[in-house]
């Protein structure tokens, strides 16, 4: 599986801050929007969506998807196949 | 047997509705449906462990915990409005799930009856 | 493959309670239940404003400026982003002597393309007769 967190991101979504809903809905909206094989990396500090909601999302769908703890908040890589 | 989603988002103790939607739970499942209990706002409250029960107050921990030993019921905070009480994980009672708030809506497209209470 | 809809009749006052709030983002949340569902299954969430609920609706809130806290008008604003039926009901509006040019009606200046409607009560019920659950707030 490829490195998606090495690689330059296509967009980053900034959600920091912002609970559910908006995470996953605001990352399905960059999402529909992002060139066939984009990067979206987006910047999560709420635990519901970044270890729970948005993995479910991707791996439902079938997108490749890292997630990336840091101290206080999470990274998240999703590529658009 | 059909299947209840209640999404309550009143007070523990301060009000009494909170108490009211548990007792409706109960009576649901005696009447063997399922519950699905959704916890928002003020209700997170409920979710967290460690409370003590006093005559003059509602102690609805056992009352969830009663429910939880039946099967028939599940029980679920909103991480958001629990983190932003100060509540997280490892305050959370012992089976209470903790998601954002597409589990509820997710509960409800089963739910034969869905009852919204709250606020306050 | 099935679509359950839910509508949210909103009632209460904005920022005396979070019912208001809390209505909308469990509203806006019902474009991601997905992540629950089968395939093809969703839910659909509408919203209306009833009562002292048409409050809500008024544009140029001050939250952040006096309590540091996102307005309600960035949870309307998203509704109609997410293309959602937002109703504000017409007497109660004008039982307060509130006009349409007073409401947050689009969202536009986030790339928007769905409008609030101000709608007859006769209305509203409609809509409350139409869907699977009704959820007062």
């Amino acid at each position: 599986m490829a490195d998606l967190k090495s690689q330059t991101p296509t967009q980053t979504l900034d959600v920091l801050g912002r609970v559910c809903p908006y995470p996953l809905v605001l990352t399905k909206k960059a999402l529909e929007k992002l060139p066939s094989g984009g990067i979206l990396k987006i910047l999560c500090d709420a635990p519901a969506s970044a270890e729970d909601s948005l993995p479910r999302f991707a791996e439902g769908k079938g997108y490749p998807i890292e997630v990336v703890k840091l101290a206080e908040s999470w990274e998240l890589y999703i590529q658009k196949p | 047997m059909g299947k209840l989603t209640i999404g309550c988002f009143s007070s523990l103790v301060g009000s009494l509705s909170l108490d009211f939607s548990v007792k409706l739970a109960e009576a649901a499942v005696k009447k063997g449906h399922t519950v699905d209990y959704w916890m928002s706002g003020n209700a997170t409250m409920l979710s967290k462990k460690g409370q003590k029960a006093f005559k003059d107050y509602s102690y609805l921990a056992k009352s969830v915990q009663e429910l939880l030993a039946t099967g028939k019921f599940q029980i679920t905070a909103c991480e958001a409005c629990a983190a932003a009480r100060g509540y997280h994980k490892e305050d959370t009672m012992e089976g209470v799930k903790s998601h954002s708030m597409d589990w509820y809506l997710a509960s409800t497209f089963e739910a034969d009856r869905v009852l919204h209470i709250g606020g306050d | 493959m099935a679509t359950k809809k839910l509508l949210f009749v909103v009632r209460a006052l904005p920022y005396k309670t979070e019912a208001s709030r809390l209505a909308l983002t469990h509203a806006i949340s019902s474009q991601s239940v997905e992540i629950y569902l089968k395939d093809g299954d969703l839910v659909e969430g509408s919203v209306a404003f009833i009562g002292d609920g048409v409050m809500n609706c008024l544009k140029n809130q001050q939250a952040m400026k006096h309590y540091g806290i996102t307005s309600i008008e960035g949870h309307m604003k998203n509704t109609l982003l997410l293309d959602m039926k937002v109703m504000v009901c017409k007497e109660d509006l004008d039982k307060f002597g509130i006009k349409e040019d007073a409401l947050l009606m689009d969202a536009e200046d986030i790339g928007g393309e769905t409008n609030a409607q101000v709608v007859p009560y006769s209305e509203i019920q409609k809509e409350m007769e139409s869907v699977d659950h009704l959820l007062f707030c």
